[in-house]
């Protein structure tokens, strides 16, 4: 009975099911497919909010920056400072001995002794300070070669700005004066292995460099020309043509003066620099830089003496943009300078016969060299000096290796495996007056390798 | 008398202030120039500092390069460190801070790239290896994209007055590319399964995005160029797996590679190497249509 009834009730309720089931599964369908659409907008709303997240995770941050992965993971690199070694060795022998070679080879990274010379060993940092700074320094390292005593210069020590209007940059620090082409340069920069002998008699065996600043002044023309302007401090063994110390002028003195210290007074006691540079691109291929620049300074004569170096330089480049890693390449490079030192008048009052009168002490020089790079890795150059003065010198100017008339010409041979290793030969002929033979000859092999981060190098 | 005075001064000053400004960019490659003037059109004023068949690892900071990026509004580099042995001198000399890195107007490309063969760690005794990946990216169309929208963003950031302008030409440049990826993907269908000598690792995101393979090099190292010792068994190499043909550009190495082709009967490739290396590679587009052309 019971089961009667079941069967009544059920066969009853199966056409409202029908019914009802209908309904039920197109609202459910609608309330599927409104869901579906919900879900699509929700999607594509946080699809927009991903792009958006990816969009600002690659700002364009700048150079040198950890690149994202290709997992989307990012790595951080800071990178808070650059360091490099170069390290200049060079080997050889002359017809001159080592004595007489310290004079000959008068720059204090020059090949100086007949066997081996370390010539320079030179730690470079440099990095970002903050947005606003960049910091670089350069401390040197070489042996003496006679004592082969370690010893180590302070070469340079600097900041420059990185974000002064109207073109402006200021730098401060310990630096190379910017005069010529040469002198701002460190000796791994040099295409020969020796300083220019007119650079060693005016800005002494390390080059001219002193405490102080610079402002630069990249002019808004439609070329490169740059005016700079800069005070230095006038003494210590840099500062050779100006105040140097009593140390360095006893071991090279200019004009058979004595040294007298003076003090700093005023801004006219202090060295001041102006330069201006210009370039112009010739051609596509070939680039000319021309630079004049002028010195005015105290020296250690006395309250008088007072210093003024000019000069002139003129780089002329030619490589062809289909080069190959930069070969061929033609570089002609010549500079000539001037220097009025103003020696001041000596009295001697316990013996008045050693007077000496103020007197202006001339010396001019200039070198000028071809380097023709022929085939990758290898190039061959040829320097030309001449230097000469006038006026009082130790002994007379005849036998003074530092203002005596003297030109050099030098044939150069330059293999480089890569741009971080250097193999070269260099001879030297040189006619000097004060050289008991008024000439000598001399051959030096170097070899150069640098390691670490590599630094952009100047025009 | 005075009202007049005023209103031609007003009026000089409204005819001699441009109302459509160009933005100055400086791209250090061509074809990063050429994908900014896409994107910039008439609104950007671009130069280029490297020559079409110039190698770009070996570039020499000219001072010209310098008044060239004094003037930018923003630089274009390849990043990767590329352009490393001039670029932060050219940005540091031209004393111009809205270039600096960390500014808007400072845009380093590879930030938009997927890059390859990055490395963990690695030294020179590995030759002229690029930690951060492979920088030669521009040979691939995917990551291309990618740059361009960047380019577009980064335009859009420093003239956002001119925004829409600067979508409205990467839509345009979107819609060119999907047509000519089509095309490309066609060809890629023939370069599949393909093998191929190089000199340098230029192409590897040419053979990954086509799928062909490269499988030996001309240079041991990457910048060291090859010895008679490693010639003799890349003669060997070709030999066992019969490579269809070298591959190169006109600044990579060509001499030493027709030598190989010489020894081995292979063909040698002289691919564009750059937007304008060749006269057909007049854009980013044709740059690409030569060099699967030149590849088929």
């Amino acid at each position: 009975m019971t089961m009667r009834i079941f069967l009544c009730l059920l066969f009853l309720l199966i056409p409202f099911s029908k019914s009802f089931g209908a309904d039920d599964i197109e609202q459910r369908v609608k309330t599927l497919e409104d869901f579906s659409k919900t879900q699509q907008k929700t999607i594509e709303e946080q699809q927009g909010v991903i792009d958006e997240l990816k969009k600002s995770q690659r700002p364009d941050e700048g150079y040198g920056r950890q690149k994202t992965t290709a997992a989307g993971a990012s790595a951080g690199n800071l990178r808070l400072i650059d360091i490099s070694m170069d390290a200049l060795f060079a080997a050889g022998g002359s017809t001159e001995d080592d004595e007489e070679l310290e004079r000959l080879q008068g720059g204090g990274h020059d090949p100086r002794k007949r066997g081996f010379t370390v010539q320079n060993i030179e730690l470079s940092l440099t990095g970002a300070i903050d947005p606003y700074l960049k910091g670089e320094s350069h401390i040197v390292l070489f042996l003496d070669p006679i004592t082969g005593e370690t010893l180590i210069e302070l070469e340079e020590v600097f900041m420059t700005t990185q974000s002064l209007p109207y073109g402006l940059q200021l730098e401060s620090g310990h630096f190379f004066t910017e005069f010529g082409r040469l002198n701002p340069k460190h000796p791994h920069q040099w295409h020969w292995q020796d300083q220019p002998v007119i650079n060693t008699r005016l800005f002494g065996p390390d080059g001219m460099r002193g405490s102080g600043f610079r402002l630069g002044w990249l002019m808004p023309f439609s070329w490169f020309s740059e005016f700079n302007l800069g005070i230095q401090n006038a003494n210590g063994e840099t500062m050779a043509s100006f105040m140097a110390n009593e140390e360095f002028f006893d071991e090279r003195p200019i004009g058979n003066r004595p040294f007298v210290d003076r003090g700093v007074k005023n801004l006219k006691d202090l060295v001041h620099l102006a330069r201006l540079d210009n370039s112009w691109d010739l051609t596509d291929d070939v680039t000319m830089k021309l630079g004049f620049s002028g010195l005015y300074g105290p020296n250690a004569t006395g309250a008088d003496g007072e210093t003024y170096i000019y000069g002139s330089d003129l780089v002329v480049k030619w490589r062809p943009a289909d080069n190959v890693r930069g070969w061929p390449f033609l570089v002609f490079e010549s500079e000539v300078m001037k220097r009025d030192y103003k020696a001041a008048a000596f009295f001697n009052y316990s013996n008045p016969s050693n007077n000496l009168p103020a007197e202006t002490l001339k010396d001019l020089g200039l070198y000028t060299q071809l380097l023709y790079g022929f085939t990758p890795r290898w190039a061959a150059g040829l320097r030309y000096e001449y230097a000469t003065g006038s006026g009082e010198s130790v002994g007379g100017r005849d036998s003074d290796p530092f203002r005596d008339d003297r030109s050099r010409i030098s044939p150069l041979l330059t293999w480089m495996p890569t741009e971080f290793s250097r193999f070269r030969i260099q001879y030297n002929y040189d006619r000097a007056d004060h050289l008991p033979d008024k000439e000598a000859h001399s051959a030096w092999l170097g070899v150069e390798f640098m390691y670490g981060a590599h630094a952009t190098h100047s025009f | 008398m005075m009202k007049k005075v005023i209103f031609i001064i007003l009026t000089l000053i409204s005819f001699a202030t441009p109302s459509f400004a160009e933005i100055n960019v400086v791209a250090t490659l061509p074809w990063i120039g050429s994908l900014a003037k896409e994107i910039g059109k008439d609104s950007v004023n671009v130069k280029v500092l490297v020559k079409p068949g110039q190698d770009p690892h070996f570039v020499e900071a000219k001072p010209s390069m310098t008044v060239a990026a004094r003037n930018a509004d923003i630089i274009m580099y390849n990043g990767l460190d590329l352009e490393a042995g001039y670029l932060p001198l050219i940005i540091t000399s031209s004393r111009n801070h809205r270039i600096q890195p960390g500014q808007k107007g400072n845009f380093d490309s590879s930030r938009y790239v997927n890059a390859i063969e990055k490395l963990e760690s690695a030294d020179r005794s590995m030759g002229d290896v690029h930690p951060f990946g492979n920088p030669h990216y521009h040979f691939s169309p995917e990551n291309i994209l990618h740059v361009t929208e960047g380019i577009a963003e980064a335009l859009s950031r420093i003239d956002q007055d001119n925004a829409k302008f600067y979508n409205a030409n990467l839509t345009e440049f979107r819609d060119r590319f999907k047509e000519k990826q089509r095309e490309w993907n066609g060809k890629a269908l023939k370069l599949k399964g393909k093998k191929f000598i190089a000199y340098h690792k230029l192409f590897e995101y040419l053979a990954k995005d086509f799928g062909f393979g490269i499988i030996g090099y001309v240079e041991p190292k990457p910048g060291i160029p090859p010895s008679a010792a490693y010639i003799k068994k890349l003669i060997e190499l070709i030999k066992q797996e019969r490579p269809d043909a070298i591959l190169t550009t006109s600044s990579y190495g060509l001499k030493e590679s027709e030598l190989l082709a010489k020894n081995t009967g292979l063909r040698v490739v002289i691919l564009p190497q750059d937007v304008g290396a060749t006269d057909t590679a007049k854009d980013w587009f044709s740059f690409i249509d030569q060099t699967l052309l030149l590849l088929d």
